[in-house]
């Protein structure tokens, strides 16, 4: 009755080293964070490159060095407004407070005669100002952006056109010269601008405010979902006050650089930058959303248009005929950003699921066993703790004969014996707890779908052990962290050997990978002395339960949409897995050990001909997870199936099924227990008993394990 | 007449030049290159210039490229500055505030671009200017109002000015010439000076608030003749032709001349762009040459200047037709 | 890229309106009566098929009595007078007071409905499979209309009166016309073979008239997994070349699950249990027209629901009146 023998001479299962699919590769790429700056990145690009070809020398470094000085005003404006409509907000008064700060720079510095750093801190002043009063008005007072921005907008341009009316002429009679001035307006660093420079610590500071800080998570709350960032606790009006105020600054900053550099003001100075800005914006966003904070996009999106304006100026075309081309531009790019963002998603369903053609094997081994040629022996089972246990897939009994299983609300249950009318809960642990084993200490070693292995002790104290494992070669989305733990079993040396089902779906969306029928999952181990998580197998077809032979020397592997049971020796994992058994008549789950030497196999379903067909032809399934519903998907028959017994060499010597109306169906795990057998359902609200006649009455599985190890 | 005289001109100019000393003159530009950075174009001032720069520049064998900053400050200083990126030969500049583009200027000519400031100059000076005395235009419509509205005209003295942009050339200089003739006359009441940004309907707005203010308002002198227009029409509507002189300076094209003639301007100082657009030429042409003063000062070309006046006088063959 | 392809589905009833989901027939007060298939009025009595059976019922709510009995299961029903003619599969016996009255039988390949034109001419409905075939699984997959509606007289006289019909399951008189119910087109034609009402919900099947219309019986509801199938033909010809009728994916007439039928994804179990709008591949639907065939009502036997596979509909002394082959039950809708 040992497979040692047998080992050898199983056939080998293939598994690919390397699966590589272009689908693949786009759907990766495509649910990867930064693709949203990927429509302004080719705007830009095809801007660039179109201006190479059209023009000689657009792109010379002392023109770039030009853009880059009198960009950078602009820019810091941009991030002004990105900050200001992330919180939700808009601020139409840029331009007007713009061009106040340059005016009061000036008047600073010529008819003042202030010292230049004295000039950068009231230009600043100036625009915080500005930018106080709106967050004041927008925050505090709770008026609309729109109405209070076009009113400091008015309000400030009207005072700037006083206050340069009275002044202008004697700013521009000034002769006074600064060489500190001089340098921020004119000077080179790196052969850069100093505005340049500005811009880029600006634009590295809010990108990290975005993405490190309390504030700017706040400011993405409080644009996101106003009222879940009130619910969620953040002071929502002071965020938005200091983001109005934040943006003021900036704007200051940017009016200081501008003065410096021009050295002087004209009424029109500012005047449409608020729309400049807002449609670069919108061309960087793809849209105006809150609730944003992506500085990559929107810078971008700026010097796109910003490129496009100056050479089209430069070239020497009129200044309306500018006007009216950057606008079509504008507005081509901006339908395709649209439609890129609106349909990403669409495009992501659409080429996510990347299914392969999966033979599966016929069905062997099951003369006089299928369900219509016997009577469903579960239907005779009891039914325990009905109701009160929400999805347990694997349920475990310890020496006392106390019922321990997870549920779908992230809790392990015990289920007190003997009768098991008590229900308590040991642990909460969140994420999907699914297979369950005790280690040596009678601690239970959960593994979690969405968190990964989990232990816990009988007093309920849980402990993570491992969430990631190593990275596999050539991925494009980082896949270190395990996904869906499915199933677990501890080796006769510790080593915890355990299933990610699935690195690509989600629990909620497993089914999703039967659809696509690829080697999705990998088996892995976690040794605890040494805490090192490694994977021992990679690219396996949804590896679900996992069994340590009787003798302790192999591990069993059950391949759920393959249908077959993979076996790997423990002594020499590197040679890769072979064939245990397969034709299965359903998807096997979980594996775990009879009492007498043989092995129980859930079957949490059942195949039929027309889905081992489909499995056959990719091409129909990509098609129908386009065309149809979801909820009309072709799926694996998951309301009916069973148990199969296999003797110590694998052979299927009973099946014992659950009748097509339940109470029990889709089991995805049994254990033996004292001459009973105890089932688990992923998707039920119970656990059945069913006695087993000619069993050894003193036979536990915690025990079978401690025997031998 | 003139019209057709000047072309004969023209081309006994060209003919001239292509005989005598063409191959000489054409060997020093050929391949040379000019950039033009006005503050926009699409108005006759800046068309006129470019029309005779255009045609100086075919028979020089230069180029000639224009950059529009369309009314812009912000671009004008950018423009600019990619071109002196472009090291041309010669860069012309029409300077939108004396204080905009000097910098820039100094720039230029420190990196040996020649530069010539059109009919609005900077603080900063250049090689060339091309252009109108203002300080003379400025006097002289300050003393042409003195007289009309001053002592003994039994008029109240009251004048507006409307200028372009307080900071440009122009209006700093008349506007101190102006008022150092208005000093003397203390009859005369300067009720506005409010920059019109060039803007016809900018000049109306506020023509019509100061005439609500000051119904009995004498004269308006108004820095350029197109924003002037405005301020015109805001006279006519407020049906105070008769009594509001609206003087005005500018390129003096028969737009000019339709103004006068329909009454919305009185009088108008031209400085006649197409003149200037030849003077300007010509003073590329030399430039590319290698003429220059000898002592490095800015070479001065004075635009003459042709005073259109309503009335009796008119003359409509002062304007010019683009 | 941006562009998603349009995919132009046949213009399709959805079940909304009145068409809406509701638990109508699940409500309804049952008689059981094993095997339904069809029924008929004769004399104010209700006469229903019970496997080899006519059953007769003369009142709603009591039993019902055995009227007569045949040697082969009932296909169709119809009355005129005192005749009532019954398909048998193949064969057609008509009786008038208990007695047989001579009548040849139609060359039909199957005898799915009947009617009579006149007191002495029959029109069958021929569907164009064998008695013995599933009609439900071939007919979705199935390219080739080769249905008929034939008309037999008691002299022996027989005409074609229409044809090329793709499976047609009921009619019923319009006029002079016919009203022909087409199953997998899920439609309703004439004699002439014009459509008169086109992407019914359902997988049409017997048609009847009632006080202010008619009243449709759908076999199942329309179901988006097979008519996308239908695009493909590689599946279907995998399909039909290596797996047998009763397991092809279709319609079917059992709420039941099957080891080796397939389900969809929706239709997974929750705690034991099916969610009532889960798809399913059996359905209960009796849809009522108005007389330009407008749905104004139907009534539903959900996902859920047990009184799948309406077969047939009569207005009975003004009460509705459905067959559920699926639970074995006549039910009364209330007022038709």
């Amino acid at each position: 009755m040992t497979t040692r023998t047998d080992f050898n001479s199983l056939p080998r299962q293939p598994v690919p080293r390397l699966v590589l699919s272009p689908r693949r590769i786009l759907s990766d790429v495509l649910s990867r964070g930064g693709v949203e700056s990927i429509i302004p990145f080719l705007a830009l690009s095809a801007t660039v490159i179109g201006i190479v070809i059209a023009t000689d020398g657009y792109f010379a470094a002392s023109n770039l060095r030009n853009l880059a000085q009198y960009s950078a005003d602009g820019g810091l404006v941009i991030l002004a407004m990105l900050i200001v409509v992330a919180v939700g907000g808009l601020d139409l008064s840029v331009g007007s407070s713009f061009a106040m700060s340059a005016f009061v720079a000036l008047y600073g510095f010529h008819i003042l005669g202030l010292p230049v750093p004295a000039v950068l801190a009231l230009s600043m002043g100036s625009g915080l100002l500005v930018g106080m009063v709106n967050g004041v008005l927008a925050g505090f007072i709770g008026c609309g952006a729109l109405l209070t921005t076009l009113g400091t907008m008015i309000t400030v341009r009207g005072i700037f056109t006083l206050a340069s009316q009275a002044q202008l002429v004697d700013i521009a009679s000034s002769a006074r010269m600064d060489d500190l001035w001089d340098w921020v307006g004119f000077e080179r660093v790196l052969t850069l601008p100093i505005g340049f420079w500005v811009l880029a610590v600006v634009a590295v500071l809010v990108f990290v405010m975005f993405r490190q800080t309390r504030f700017g998570w706040h400011i993405l709350a409080v644009g996101g979902n106003r009222k879940a960032a009130r619910n969620g606790g953040i002071g929502v009006r002071r965020t938005i006050f200091a983001a109005y105020a934040l943006a003021g600054l900036i704007v200051g900053i940017a009016g200081f650089l501008f003065a410096a550099r021009q050295n002087s003001i004209a009424a029109d100075t500012g005047i449409g930058m608020e729309f400049f800005v807002l449609t670069a914006l919108v061309v960087g966003l793809g849209g105006f959303v809150p609730g944003r904070g992506a500085v990559v996009s929107v810078l971008l999106g700026f010097a796109t248009i910003y490129i496009l304006n100056n050479v089209m100026v430069n070239s020497g075309y009129r200044g309306d005929f500018v006007q009216l081309a950057m606008g079509s531009i504008i507005l081509v790019i901006l339908a395709i950003d649209v439609r890129f963002r609106k349909n990403r998603h669409r495009l992501l369903a659409s080429s996510y699921l990347d299914p392969v053609a999966l033979r599966v094997a016929p069905v062997q081994g099951m003369d006089g066993m299928m369900p219509d040629q016997i009577a469903p022996a579960l239907a005779a089972a009891t039914v325990l703790g009905a109701g009160r246990v929400d999805g347990p897939e694997d349920v475990l009994l310890d020496d006392a004969g106390n019922l321990y299983c997870g549920t779908r609300d992230g809790r392990i249950l015990r289920l007190a014996a003997p009768d098991f009318i008590q229900v308590s809960e040991l642990a909460k642990i969140g994420g999907r707890p699914l297979g369950l084993a005790f280690d040596a200490a009678g601690r239970i070693v959960a593994c979690v779908a969405g968190m990964g292995l989990v232990r816990v002790t009988m007093a309920g104290e849980v402990a993570l052990l491992t969430d990631q494992t190593s990275r596999s070669l050539f991925s494009v989305q980082d896949d270190t962290a395990i996904r869906m733990a499915d199933d677990l079993e501890i080796a006769p040396d510790g080593v915890i050997y355990f299933t990610d089902a699935s690195k690509r779906h989600d629990i909620e969306n497993w089914g999703m990978d039967l659809l696509e029928a690829r080697p999705n999952g990998r088996l892995i181990s976690h040794d605890p002395r040494s805490g090192k998580t490694r994977t021992v197998c990679d690219n396996l077809i949804f590896p679900n339960g996992v069994c340590v032979t009787h003798d302790g020397k192999y591990l069993l592997v059950a391949s759920t949409w393959a249908c077959s049971i993979l076996i790997f020796d423990l002594a020499n994992l590197a040679a890769g897995p072979r064939v245990f058994l397969s034709g299965l008549p359903g998807y096997p789950d979980n594996i775990n050990r009879a009492s007498d030497g043989g092995y129980w196999v859930a079957l949490a379903g059942m195949r039929n001909p027309v889905i081992d067909a489909a499995m056959t032809l990719p091409g129909v399934r990509r098609r129908m997870s386009k065309q149809v519903p979801p909820t009309n998907w072709l799926f694996g028959n998951l309301n009916i199936g069973g148990v199969l017994k296999l003797d110590a060499a694998g052979a299927i010597v009973q099946a014992l099924w659950d009748a097509p109306d339940g109470p029990l169906y889709m089991i995805t795990s049994m254990r033996e227990h004292k001459g009973a057998l105890y089932l688990g359902g992923v998707t039920n609200d119970k656990i059945g008993r069913l006695d087993l006649p000619g069993a050894d009455a003193g036979w536990t599985g915690a025990g079978s394990y401690r025997a031998k190890g | 007449m003139l019209n057709f005289n000047k072309w004969l001109l023209g081309l006994t100019l060209a003919a001239s030049v292509a005989f005598g000393g063409a191959a000489l003159a054409q060997s020093k530009t050929a391949g040379k290159k000019v950039i033009f950075v006005p503050i926009t174009m699409g108005i006759s001032l800046t068309e006129a210039w470019v029309k005779r720069m255009r045609e100086h520049a075919e028979l020089g064998g230069y180029t000639i490229d224009i950059k529009d900053a369309a009314f812009n400050t912000g671009v004008m200083s950018e423009l600019l500055a990619s071109a002196i990126s472009e090291k041309p030969d010669v860069l012309v500049v029409h300077n939108p505030t004396v204080q905009l583009l000097a910098r820039q200027i100094k720039q230029a000519e420190a990196e040996g671009i020649k530069v010539v400031q059109m009919n609005l100059q900077s603080n900063q000076p250049s090689t060339a200017f091309v252009g109108a005395n203002w300080d003379r235009i400025g006097r002289e419509i300050a003393e042409d109002i003195v007289k009309e509205c001053g002592a003994g005209s039994g008029k109240s003295g009251k004048v507006a000015i409307i200028p372009g942009q307080l900071t440009a050339a122009d209006s700093v200089i008349m506007n101190e010439a102006a008022f150092k003739v208005f000093a003397e006359s203390p009859e005369i009441e300067v009720v506005s000076n409010q920059a019109s940004d060039w803007d016809p309907e900018k000049a109306r707005q506020i023509t019509a608030t100061v005439l609500q203010q000051n119904p009995d308002l004498c004269a308006i002198f108004g820095h350029w003749d197109v924003h002037t227009m405005g301020a015109g029409k805001a006279v006519q509507d407020a049906g105070l032709a008769d009594q509001v002189l609206v003087y005005a300076t500018g390129g003096g094209d028969d737009v000019a001349c339709k103004a006068i003639e329909d009454g919305i301007l009185d009088r108008e100082w031209s400085y006649d762009a197409d003149g200037q657009g030849r003077d300007a030429a010509t003073m590329i042409d030399l430039i590319l040459q290698g003429v220059a003063t000898a002592d490095g000062s800015m070479m001065v070309v004075d635009s003459p200047l042709k005073v259109i006046k309503a009335g009796d006088g008119y003359d409509a063959s002062l304007c010019f037709k683009p | 890229m941006f562009f998603r392809r349009k995919i132009t589905a046949p213009p399709a009833l959805t079940l909304e309106g009145a068409l809406g989901p509701n638990d109508r027939l699940d409500r309804a007060p049952a008689i059981a009566v094993p095997s339904p298939q069809a029924m008929c009025l004769a004399d104010g009595a209700l006469l229903v098929s019970s496997g080899q059976n006519v059953l007769r019922l003369t009142r709603w709510g009591d039993a019902p009595q055995v009227w007569h009995r045949f040697d082969t299961a009932v296909t169709a029903l119809a009355s005129h007078g005192d005749r009532v003619a019954v398909g048998l599969g193949t064969e057609l016996a008509v009786l008038e007071a208990g007695d047989q009255v001579p009548w040849p039988a139609p060359q039909a390949r199957s005898i799915a409905d009947l009617l009579f034109l006149s007191g002495d001419e029959l029109a069958v409905v021929d569907p164009g499979y064998g008695p013995d075939q599933p009609i439900l699984s071939l007919a979705p997959w199935d390219d080739v209309a080769r249905g008929q509606v034939l008309g037999i007289r008691a002299g022996g006289e027989a005409r074609q009166i229409a044809q090329g019909l793709h499976c047609p399951m009921g009619m019923v008189a319009e006029g002079q016309s016919l009203l022909i119910t087409e199953l997998d087109r899920a439609r309703i034609v004439d004699a002439t073979g014009k459509v008169r009402l086109a992407g019914l919900p359902g997988y049409a099947g017997r048609l009847c008239r009632t006080a202010r219309g008619y009243a449709l019986a759908c076999l199942s509801r329309r179901d988006p997994l097979i008519e996308f199938l239908k695009t493909e033909p590689a599946f279907v010809r995998l399909m039909k070349d290596s797996i047998a009728p009763q397991h092809w994916i279709a319609p079917r007439t059992s709420p039941g699950f099957a080891h080796d039928l397939p389900i969809t994804l929706g239709a997974t179990r929750l705690h034991g249990a099916i969610k009532p709008w889960a798809p399913s591949f059996s359905y209960g639907l009796v849809i009522e027209l108005d007389a330009t065939l407008m749905p104004t009502g139907s009534a539903h036997s959900r996902a859920n629901g047990l009184r799948h596979a309406i077969s047939d509909v009569c207005d009975w002394n003004g009460d509705l009146i459905a067959l559920s082959r699926a639970s074995g039950e006549i039910l009364n809708l209330g007022a038709a």
